[in-house]
C-alpha cells in the first residue's frame, strides 16, 4: 500500500455519490457498518435509503435483521443484534 | 511539404485524412496530449462515443479540463489493453442493467491494471471513470477501492484512507453498541 500524506485529500475529493458507488460493493452489511463509523460523511452516504435499497437488491435481502431507516432519531442500522 | 498545393485543396486533404484516423487525441487538464483507439473510446466511453458521434472531438486534442495527465494516461492505457479483450455487447448490457445487476468481477489483468496503481492515481482514476462514463472502469476501480475496506476496523479504515475522525467519543460508543454485531470477527 503506497503511504498517503497526512494531507492527500484522496478520499475526500470523492464525492457521495462515487463513495456511494464505493460502498455498494462492499461484500455485506458488516463491512459497511465497519466504514460508517469511519466519519459523519461515510455514514451519511451508508445510510442513505436510496443506497441502502440498491445495496440489498445486489447482495441479497438483509438476514435478520437490516437497515432500519424508519422515524427519527436516524438510525443506520437495527438495534437487535443477529440471533446467534 | 508541397509549396505550391491551394490552401482550400490542402485543408481538404488533412479533413479527409483526420476524419479517417482510427485514433482520438485527448488533453489533459496540464495541457499533455495522449492518443487512444477511437473504437476502444467510443465502446468504453459513453461520454468520449457521444463527442465522437456528435463531431465534438478536436484533431489537435479534445481539452478534458477536469482530468490530470496521470489519469489520463491510466485511462488511455486502460483503453488500448481493453481494445480486444471484451466484445462491446457484454459491455452494453453490463451498463444497462447496472443499477440491478451484481458486478462483474474484475478480470486478472484488471486486478493487475489498478492494484500496481497509487492511492492518489487510484483515486484519481475513480473520478476521470466516473467523469468520461466509462462503467467497466468505475466497475473495477470501485471494486479496487471497497477492497481495501474489508477484514477492517473503523481505526484501520480512518487510517488507511486518510481520515480524520469528526466523531465524539460518545457517539462512537452509541454507534459501537448500535452495531456491535457487525464488529465480529469475520
Amino acid at each position: 500500500m503506497p503511504k498517503v500524506g497526512a494531507a492527500s485529500p484522496a478520499v475526500a475529493s470523492v464525492g457521495d455519490d462515487l463513495l456511494g458507488d464505493i460502498f455498494l460493493r462492499l461484500p455485506d452489511t458488516a463491512v459497511l457498518a465497519r466504514a460508517a463509523l469511519a466519519c459523519k460523511r461515510w455514514r451519511r452516504v451508508a445510510s442513505d435509503p436510496a443506497l441502502l435499497r440498491r445495496f440489498h437488491s445486489l447482495h441479497g435481502p438483509p438476514p435478520l435483521l437490516g437497515f432500519v431507516m424508519s422515524g427519527p432519531p436516524p438510525r443506520l442500522f437495527s438495534v437487535e443484534g443477529p440471533d446467534r | 511539404m508541397e509549396v505550391d498545393k491551394g490552401k482550400g485543396e490542402a485543408e481538404e486533404t488533412r479533413k479527409v485524412a483526420e476524419a479517417d484516423r482510427d485514433t482520438v487525441t485527448l488533453k489533459s487538464s496540464d495541457g499533455k496530449l495522449f492518443e487512444v483507439s477511437k473504437e476502444a473510446a467510443a465502446r468504453l466511453s459513453t461520454v468520449l462515443a457521444g463527442m465522437i458521434a456528435g463531431g465534438s472531438i478536436d484533431d489537435n486534442g479534445t481539452d478534458l479540463k477536469q482530468i490530470g495527465s496521470e489519469a489520463l494516461e491510466n485511462v488511455v492505457d486502460y483503453c488500448n489493453k481493453h481494445a480486444n479483450s471484451i466484445p462491446s455487447a457484454a459491455l452494453i448490457s453490463s451498463s444497462i442493467s447496472f443499477n440491478t445487476a451484481p458486478f462483474k468481477e474484475p478480470e486478472e489483468w484488471e486486478r493487475k491494471f489498478v492494484d500496481r496503481l497509487s492511492h492518489d492515481a487510484l483515486f484519481d482514476l475513480v473520478e476521470a471513470a466516473n467523469f468520461l462514463g466509462m462503467e467497466r472502469l468505475l466497475d473495477v476501480t470501485c471494486h479496487k477501492i471497497s477492497e481495501m475496506m474489508k477484514g477492517k476496523s473503523p481505526d484501520q479504515i480512518r487510517e488507511v484512507f486518510n481520515i480524520k475522525n469528526d466523531y465524539t467519543k460518545e457517539e462512537l460508543e452509541e454507534i459501537r453498541q448500535e452495531l456491535a454485531w457487525a464488529f465480529y470477527d469475520d
